[in-house]
C-alpha cells in the first residue's frame, strides 16, 4: 500500500518535472525580490520590555508580512519570523540565546533553504544571503543595538516567548513576551467581558464562603434549553482574565477560532484526512444559559486526539480576583452516534484528564495553589454518567480548584489548600 | 496518506457493521519476564523500579501491537517508605503520556463488545495510580511516547512536605542497534597510548588536532572538528540524550532500506544511519541525531573517543553540522547548512538549556574560512566558519543556568553579518 502510493506519487511528481522544463526554458526565471524592510509597517505593533539596562523589541509578523519581507510564504512551510532589536546600554557584551524563544528554532539558512525556488540558482543565492544577513545576531557589544529576525514554528492566536540574555558576568535577564499575532477569530475575542454582569450580581466571598459557593455551583454542563445535562463541572479557575489567559498559553494550550466559514473547511479536512488543526473551533456547552466563554485546547497528532478545556466567568470574586467555572476532558477517538452522526469521543476516566491538568500547569510553573471541592457528585465506574452526546463518564465527584498566576511558581512550591482530601484508591 | 486514511475509514465502517469477533487475550503479566531488565534507584525511604518494554513484550503483555501506534508502556514500581503521602506525576516521565483508556480505544476495533469491555478494565486496572500511601508499594503502566535506542525519562514524585524527588532512567530499549553500543571502548587504546593535559597543554592539543574529518583513505577533507566534549563515562550519553538527541543506527543490511523508506516512517527516520565520516583512520564511533518532523531538516553529531585525558574525564573530538535532505529524484541527498557555526551555538545552547553544561571555551584548529571563500566537505557542499572548535565540559548532574562557566581562551565575538 505504502509502496504502490510513494511510486504513483513520484511518476506524478516526474511528469510535472518534464511539465515543467519547456516553461522554465522558455524564460520565465524566477527573481528573488522582497519589500525593503522599511516599507513593511510591521513594527507599529512592538512591544517594548527593558531589564537592567538592556531593551528588547520585539514583532511576531504576520502571514502577509512575512511574505512581503522575505518574498516567499513562509508561514506555509509552518516558518514565523519573530524581529527583535536588542539595545545593550551596559558597558560589557550581552549575548542572546536564541534557544530561549524556541527550542526549535530553524537557521536562517534552513529557513531559505525550505522556501528555495526550484530553476534558480540566481534567486536562490540572493535569498540565502538576505535570509543570513537579517538573522538575528547573538553578540551584542557594549552600548550598541542589533536587530533580525529569528525563525521560530508558527503560532496563530497568541505568541508566547522568552528572550534570554546573559552577560559574561553570567548574569541572566528574561524577557517574557506575549504578542497575538494577526489572523485567527479567536473565540473569547467576541466576549464582552464587561457587560457579562452588572455590578450588583457581583459576590465577593471569603475563604469559607468561597468553599461553599463552589460546592452548590450547578454539577454540569447543559444544552442550550438547560434541559439536559452534559460534561461534568470539574474545575473551577481562580485569576484575572490576564493570568488564565497567560497560564494556559504557558503551558502549551492553544486558543479556540470561532465558528465561520474557513474554521468549518479547516475542521472539516483534518476530520476527514486527520490534520492537526490546532485552533478548530469546539461545539457550545451551556452553564448560566450561555455557552463557554473561553474553549481552549491541545492538539497531539491528529485533530481526534486533543485535551478540551471550556471556561465560564462567574460572578463571583476571590481576593478580588475573578473566578471561572470550567470543564475538562479528553477527546479520544472518533464515534458514531444517532444524533450528531459523528462525534469524539471521551476518555471515560475524566478523573485522569484533570489530574493531568493539576500536573500540567504545575510543570509550567503557573499554579500556585489547588484544592478539591465537592460538587459533581460522585458516578463510580461501574455506574457511569452519560454526557449530552452519550459518552459514559466515571468521577469521584470532585472538582478541582486552581489558583493560577503570571508569577513563575516552582514545583515544590505549589500550596495544597486542605479543602477535601483524595483518599488514594486501590483499583 | 489521504488513500491510507480512507482505507482505515472503510475498514472501520464495516467492522462497526457487524463483524467484530475478536476476543482479548493478553497473556499473564507473571509469563512475561520484562522485569528482568528492570532497573531500580533509591531516595531516602522511596525506591523507583521501571522496566521499558519492548515490542514483542508490549504485544505479549497487553495482546496489543502497542508500538505501531507509537505508544510505549513504562513499567514502574514506587515504595514509599517515608511517613507521609506521595504523589507520583506521570507527567513528568512524559508530557505527552497517554490516558489508559486512550489506548484502549485507540486498539479497539475489529473487537467484540465484551471484548472492548475487558480491554477498558484491563488497561484501568493497570496502569500507575498517582497516589502512593506511607508503607505502601504500588505498581503499574505509563504509556508514553515511544522511543528507540536508549529511553531517558525522569520520575518525579512529590510528598506532602513538598519536597520534591526525582529519578532520572537511562533504560536500553531491545530492538534498534545502536552505533555507540558495537564500539568497544576499552580496547580502542592501549593504556599507554592515552595522553594526559594540564590546562595549557590541553589547549594546545585541541589546537594540534586535525582541522576536518576525513574520507576512508585520509586523502581528502571533509567536514570542520569543530566541538571537543569532556566528559566522565557516562556523561556523554545521559546528557545528549536529556538534551534530546536520538541515537543512531548502525549501518547495516537492515537499517539500509530504512532511510529509503524515511519520508513514509518519520518514526524510524529519527535513528536513520548517517554517513562514515573519519578521524584517528576509523569512521565516528558514535552520532547523535535531532530530526525535525516532516521538513527534512535534522542536525547530526559525530564523535570519535581522543586518546586524551583531562582531569580524569574522556575527551571526545567531533563535528556538528545541520543538514537538509534535498529530494533530487531518484535519490535522496543531503546537504549541510553552510553555516557551521550556527550549528555549534545551537548545539551549546542545546546542553546549557538542558542543564548539562559546566563550562565551555573556544580555542582554535579548524582554521577560518570566511563567507565569500567557503571551503567544501567531501560532498561538495560549502562551509564557512571563524576557524574556532568549542570545547565542552559536560555533566550528568544538572547544572543550573547561571552556573555555567566559560574559559578565557579564545574570544569569538561575531558582530556584522554585511
Amino acid at each position: 500500500m505504502k509502496k504502490t502510493t510513494q511510486s504513483s506519487v513520484s511518476k506524478i511528481y516526474s511528469l510535472l518535472l518534464l511539465l515543467m522544463i519547456p516553461v522554465s526554458i522558455s524564460g520565465c526565471a524566477t527573481t528573488y525580490s522582497p519589500r525593503p524592510l522599511e516599507e513593511v509597517p510591521f513594527q507599529e505593533r512592538s512591544q517594548t520590555k527593558i531589564e537592567g539596562g538592556v531593551r528588547v523589541t520585539a514583532v511576531v509578523l504576520s502571514a502577509e508580512e512575512s511574505e512581503e519581507v522575505f518574498g516567499v510564504h513562509l508561514y506555509k512551510e509552518g516558518i514565523q519570523p519573530i524581529w527583535l532589536e536588542i539595545e545593550n546600554r551596559v558597558k560589557e557584551p550581552v549575548w542572546f540565546l536564541p534557544e530561549s524563544v524556541d527550542p526549535d528554532y530553524f537557521a536562517p539558512l534552513e529557513a531559505a533553504y525550505m522556501n528555495h525556488f526550484t530553476y534558480s540558482e540566481t534567486a536562490n543565492k540572493q535569498m540565502d544571503r538576505y535570509f543570513y544577513e537579517r538573522g538575528m545576531g547573538l553578540y551584542i557589544a557594549p552600548e550598541s543595538i542589533r536587530s533580525g529576525f529569528v525563525f521560530t514554528n508558527l503560532e496563530e492566536g497568541t505568541k508566547t516567548f522568552n528572550v534570554d540574555l546573559v552577560t559574561e558576568d553570567h548574569r541572566a535577564r528574561t524577557l517574557t513576551f506575549f504578542i497575538p499575532v494577526p489572523g485567527l477569530k479567536v473565540d473569547h475575542s467576541q466576549v464582552d467581558w464587561e457587560n457579562l454582569y452588572p455590578e450588583d450580581a457581583i459576590v465577593s466571598y471569603d475563604e469559607e464562603g468561597l468553599r461553599k459557593a463552589l460546592e452548590s455551583l450547578p454539577c454540569c454542563t447543559t444544552n442550550k434549553d438547560g434541559t439536559e445535562q452534559g460534561d461534568p463541572l470539574n474545575l473551577v479557575v481562580i485569576g484575572d482574565l490576564d493570568d488564565v489567559y497567560y497560564a494556559f498559553i504557558r503551558a502549551g494550550w492553544d486558543e479556540t477560532e470561532t465558528i465561520y466559514s474557513t474554521s468549518a473547511l479547516k475542521t472539516t479536512i483534518s476530520f476527514i484526512f486527520g490534520g492537526r488543526y490546532r485552533y478548530s473551533p469546539v461545539s457550545a456547552l451551556y452553564v448560566f444559559g450561555r455557552p463557554q466563554d473561553i474553549a481552549l485546547q491541545k492538539a497531539r497528532e491528529t485533530i481526534h486526539e486533543r485535551n478540551h478545556l471550556r471556561l465560564w466567568l462567574t460572578p463571583m470574586r476571590f481576593e478580588e480576583k475573578h473566578v471561572w467555572i470550567g470543564q475538562i476532558s479528553r477527546d479520544i477517538g472518533v464515534r458514531f452516534t444517532s444524533k450528531t452522526i459523528v462525534t469524539h469521543k471521551i476518555d471515560p476516566d475524566v478523573d485522569e484528564t484533570r489530574s493531568y491538568l493539576v500536573q500540567n500547569l504545575a510543570y509550567s510553573q503557573v499554579l500556585a495553589k489547588f484544592a478539591y471541592a465537592k460538587g459533581v457528585g460522585a458516578a463510580p465506574i461501574s455506574e457511569p454518567r452519560g454526557n449530552l452526546t452519550g459518552d459514559p463518564y466515571f468521577t469521584d465527584g470532585y472538582r478541582i480548584v486552581l489558583w493560577v498566576t503570571s508569577e513563575p511558581v516552582s514545583l515544590e512550591e505549589v500550596g495544597f489548600v486542605r479543602w477535601e482530601l483524595r483518599a488514594p484508591q486501590l483499583r | 496518506m489521504w488513500m491510507q486514511r480512507l482505507a482505515l475509514w472503510v475498514t472501520f465502517i464495516l467492522i462497526v457493521s457487524g463483524c467484530a469477533t475478536r476476543t482479548y487475550n493478553p497473556r499473564p503479566m507473571e509469563e512475561v519476564p520484562f522485569k528482568n531488565r528492570a532497573q531500580t534507584q533509591h531516595d531516602g525511604g522511596v525506591r523507583v523500579t521501571a522496566a521499558v518494554l519492548s515490542a514483542a513484550e508490549t504485544k505479549d503483555v497487553f495482546g496489543l501491537n502497542l508500538y505501531k501506534k507509537g505508544i510505549q508502556p513504562i513499567w514502574l514500581e514506587i515504595e514509599n517508605n517515608e511517613k507521609e503521602l506521595l504523589a507520583f506525576l506521570p507527567f513528568g516521565v512524559d508530557p505527552d503520556y497517554f490516558s489508559p483508556l486512550e489506548v484502549a480505544y485507540m486498539h479497539r476495533s475489529g473487537f467484540s463488545e465484551s471484548a472492548r469491555n475487558q480491554m477498558d478494565q484491563y488497561f484501568h486496572e493497570h496502569s500507575m495510580e498517582v497516589w502512593v500511601a506511607p508503607g505502601a508499594v504500588r505498581s503499574g503502566f505509563v504509556f508514553t511516547n515511544l522511543e528507540e535506542g536508549t529511553k531517558d525519562f525522569n520520575v518525579d514524585v512529590i510528598g506532602e512536605d513538598h519536597k520534591a524527588r526525582t529519578f532520572t532512567f537511562f533504560i536500553p530499549v531491545p530492538g534498534l542497534r545502536v552505533d555507540h553500543r558495537e564500539v568497544d571502548f576499552y580496547s580502542l587504546y592501549s593504556k599507554n597510548e592515552i595522553v594526559t593535559y594540564d590546562e595549557k597543554g590541553l589547549r594546545k592539543a585541541l589546537e594540534g588536532l586535525p582541522c576536518c574529518a576525513t574520507n576512508k583513505d585520509g586523502t581528502e577533507q571533509g567536514d570542520p572538528l569543530n566541538l571537543v566534549i569532556i566528559g566522565g563515562d557516562d556523561d556523554l550519553y545521559h546528557s545528549l540524550l536529556r538534551s534530546g538527541w536520538d541515537e543512531t543506527e548502525t549501518i547495516s543490511d537492515r537499517s539500509t532500506p530504512d532511510t529509503k523508506k524515511s519520508s513514509a516512517s518519520s518514526r524510524r527516520y529519527r535513528y536513520a544511519p548517517v554517513s562514515a565520516l573519519y578521524v584517528y583512520g576509523r569512521p565516528q564511533d558514535a552520532a547523535f541525531q535531532k530530526a525535525r518532523e516532516n521538513s527534512g531538516l535534522r542536525t547530526i553529531v559525530r564523535l570519535w573517543l581522543a586518546p586524551m585525558s583531562f582531569e580524569g574525564k574522556s575527551l571526545w573530538i567531533g563535528q556538528i553540522s545541520r543538514e537538509i535532505r534535498v529530494r533530487s529524484l531518484p535519490e535522496v541527498v543531503h546537504r549541510i547548512n553552510p553555516d557551521v557555526d550556527e550549528a555549534r551555538t545551537h548545539f551549546i545552547q542545546d546542553l546549557w538549556y538542558s542543564q548539562r553544561l559546566a563550562k565551555f571555551g573556544n580555542v582554535k584548529g579548524v582554521g577560518a574560512a570566511p563567507i565569500s571563500e567557503p571551503r567544501k566537505n567531501l560532498t561538495g557542499d560549502p562551509y564557512f566558519t571563524d576557524g574556532y572548535r568549542v570545547v565542552l565540559w559536560i555533566s550528568s548532574k544538572p547544572i543550573s543556568f547561571r552556573d555555567v562557566g566559560f574559559v578565557e581562551w579564545e574570544k569569538v565575538r561575531p558582530t556584522k553579518r554585511r
